[in-house]
């Protein structure tokens, strides 16, 4: 009777160990750990270092800075708020959380939306990875200094665009169309085969009347340069392209015949119906290069 | 034009002020029957997609609509991306998709998409015969939808996908507290492990394809899954972030444009801001609406 009570036990034992290793190496045993440091993700300790820099890389005091953190507080989200010091310099310590937003802001100034503004602490977390704070390195944002924005006026529209290569003038002035040879720019588009909805080849011709344009790259367009203008700029996407088109949107600084300096968004639709093409643009009613403006204006053009 | 969901009036008073002067019509699904998961919305939204493709088509070959265009938000770019994906060459003329719930890696089969740590992370744990599929061939998520666009004539969209995204977007990417936010989806509840309804269990099971169990005691069978909706939402594992958080490149994607919601109208990890385009002034996002106009080849008001 003791040996078959032993026997009974050992075997009992024996299935008990077989069951733990199995339930040890199984996916309900790795996704209950997957729970709970998911939930343990968005209790992770957040310290971070910053510095708010200008233009010309000298700090900048007194900026506002905005944390959101994700975290596991009623609303999801908390918020807290410091000011840069005179170096600066500013921290965000003993708080919890698992994705942290930074918003760095101050009067007179512009944001630079080229500063990262995302960071995670917890694991995996974005594509950045893990964020590690380091006191010695702090991330860096960059404010501008707002200039003057004195006679600077806009003005935009949308006008017709045919297809043939038939000109189409605009006085800029006015912001309207105008007869062939008076007009301040000229916008031309050739398209290979109308009957195409997609795939098709086309080209576009923008040109300036006895002035000249440019590409206008970066984030603050607010200077118009002084030399490097072209008479026009032609553009085409062939069939091949990749990827392909059926519409182009440029920014270029303008320099009319008058010698007024003009940045303009020039957005060509060939599939519109009909097809169009929009126009908005600043220029300086003084003639001066400065076509600084305010910038929540500028924050549709987007992405060209 | 199409939108979704309750939002619709608001959606369409905005985009009239911003100079839209269409026809407009709104369209929902049975969507959420399970308040844990996002899976069985998803399977919902892929059925749904279906007789969503049938009426397309059916407004197409009416010869009434001068252009179609196509507008989604969040999940519902499943139930959009599908029906496109199924209907024919040029059945749209543009899409937005705007905070996507839906894997980049749909529109994207490169591997600098589809490499995103925190999910191969986890596929990695589990490994073996709970690996997750990853290819449209193996019924996983990569490449779904890569045809949809930039695909030459057979483009189901020949003009412009355009991605509006939010890197800080709280209900796809960095929430908890109030809801599981889309990526712990993916981490916590792929495969669907019995919590959403506890009816059954899913599991990767390479290389015959995903594999389901019938979760009742002593008498669970199983049975090999084989429809490409079930297996994606209820057992693939992305291996990218949602397409409405991070952008993808132009030349291997399906998506033309992406617009950064955060870079050029500030929004936040705020769970509001999910659909910030709605619950914020439209003083703060009209830019987004004439965004959308110009995705869709629309002329747009020129903004004060």
């Amino acid at each position: 009777m003791k040996k078959l009570f032993i026997i009974v036990g050992f075997l009992v034992f024996c299935l008990t160990m077989v069951w733990l290793i199995v339930w040890w190496n199984s996916p309900e045993r790795q996704r209950a750990k997957l729970i709970v440091e998911s939930r343990k993700a968005w209790t992770t300790p957040i310290q971070f270092f910053g510095k708010v820099v200008d233009e010309h890389g000298n700090p900048v005091e007194g900026a506002t800075v905005r944390f959101q953190v994700t975290d596991l507080s009623a609303t999801g989200v908390s918020e807290y708020h410091t000011k840069s010091d005179i170096a600066g310099l500013f921290t965000l310590t003993n708080v919890t959380g698992k994705h942290l937003g930074v918003f760095v802001s101050r009067e007179g100034y512009y944001t630079s939306k080229t500063n990262r503004t995302a960071f995670e602490y917890a694991a995996g977390g974005g594509q950045h990875g893990i964020f590690v704070p380091d006191s010695q390195h702090p991330v860096v944002f960059q404010l501008r200094k707002q200039g003057e924005k004195t006679n600077v006026v806009k003005k935009g529209g949308n006008f017709r665009l045919p297809l043939d290569g038939t000109p189409v003038e605009l006085d800029l002035i006015n912001c309207k169309e105008v007869p062939v040879g008076t007009g301040h720019i000229s916008v031309q588009c050739w398209v290979s085969d109308l009957s195409m909805s997609y795939g098709f080849t086309w080209r576009w011709r923008i040109s300036v009347r006895e002035g000249g344009l440019q590409e206008a790259l970066g984030e603050f367009l607010f200077e118009a340069p002084e030399m490097g203008y072209e008479p026009f700029e032609e553009g085409q996407i062939t069939m091949e392209a990749k990827p392909w088109r059926n519409s182009v949107d440029r920014r270029y600084f303008l320099k009319l015949a008058d010698g007024r300096f003009v940045l303009a968004r020039i957005v060509l639709k060939t599939k519109g119906t009909p097809p169009y093409f929009y126009v908005e643009y600043y220029f300086n009613t003084s003639g001066s290069r400065n076509l600084e403006h305010d910038p929540r204006g500028r924050a549709h053009w987007g992405d060209p | 034009m199409q939108f979704f969901g309750g939002t619709a009036p608001t959606l369409f008073k905005r985009l009239y002020w911003a100079g839209y002067k269409g026809r407009f019509i709104a369209l929902r699904w049975p969507n959420r029957p399970d308040p844990v998961t996002f899976n069985e919305d998803e399977y919902y939204a892929f059925v749904s997609a279906i007789p969503y493709k049938n009426f397309i088509e059916s407004l197409k070959n009416s010869g009434s609509w001068d252009s179609i265009n196509v507008f989604a938000h969040s999940h519902g770019n499943i139930m959009v991306s599908e029906a496109i994906r199924l209907g024919q060459a040029g059945m749209v003329n543009n899409y937005v998709l705007t905070e996507a719930a839906v894997p980049a890696g749909c529109y994207d089969t490169s591997d600098t998409v589809n490499n995103y740590h925190r999910f191969l992370e986890v596929e990695a744990r589990f490994g073996g015969w709970n690996k997750t599929p990853d290819s449209a061939a193996q019924l996983g998520y990569r490449g779904h939808f890569r045809n949809i666009a930039n695909a030459g004539a057979s483009s189901k969209v020949p003009g412009n996908v355009v991605s509006f995204f939010n890197p800080h977007d709280y209900a796809i990417f960095t929430g908890a507290a109030r809801l599981i936010a889309w990526e712990e989806n993916q981490i916590l509840f792929k495969p669907d492990w019995g919590l959403s309804g506890g009816r059954v269990r899913y599991w990767g099971n390479p290389p015959k394809g995903p594999r389901v169990a019938w979760n009742i005691p002593f008498l669970g069978g199983s049975r090999l899954v084989f429809h490409p909706y079930e297996s994606m939402s209820f057992v693939a594992r992305p291996r990218s972030q949602a397409i409405g958080v991070t952008a993808t490149p132009r030349l291997t994607s399906a998506i033309t444009l992406n617009y950064d919601l955060h870079y050029n109208l500030e929004f936040g990890a705020e769970p509001s801001d999910h659909s910030g385009q709605i619950n914020r002034p439209i003083q703060q996002v009209f830019p987004y609406f004439l965004k959308v106009l110009d995705s869709f080849d629309i002329p747009h008001v020129t903004p004060p």
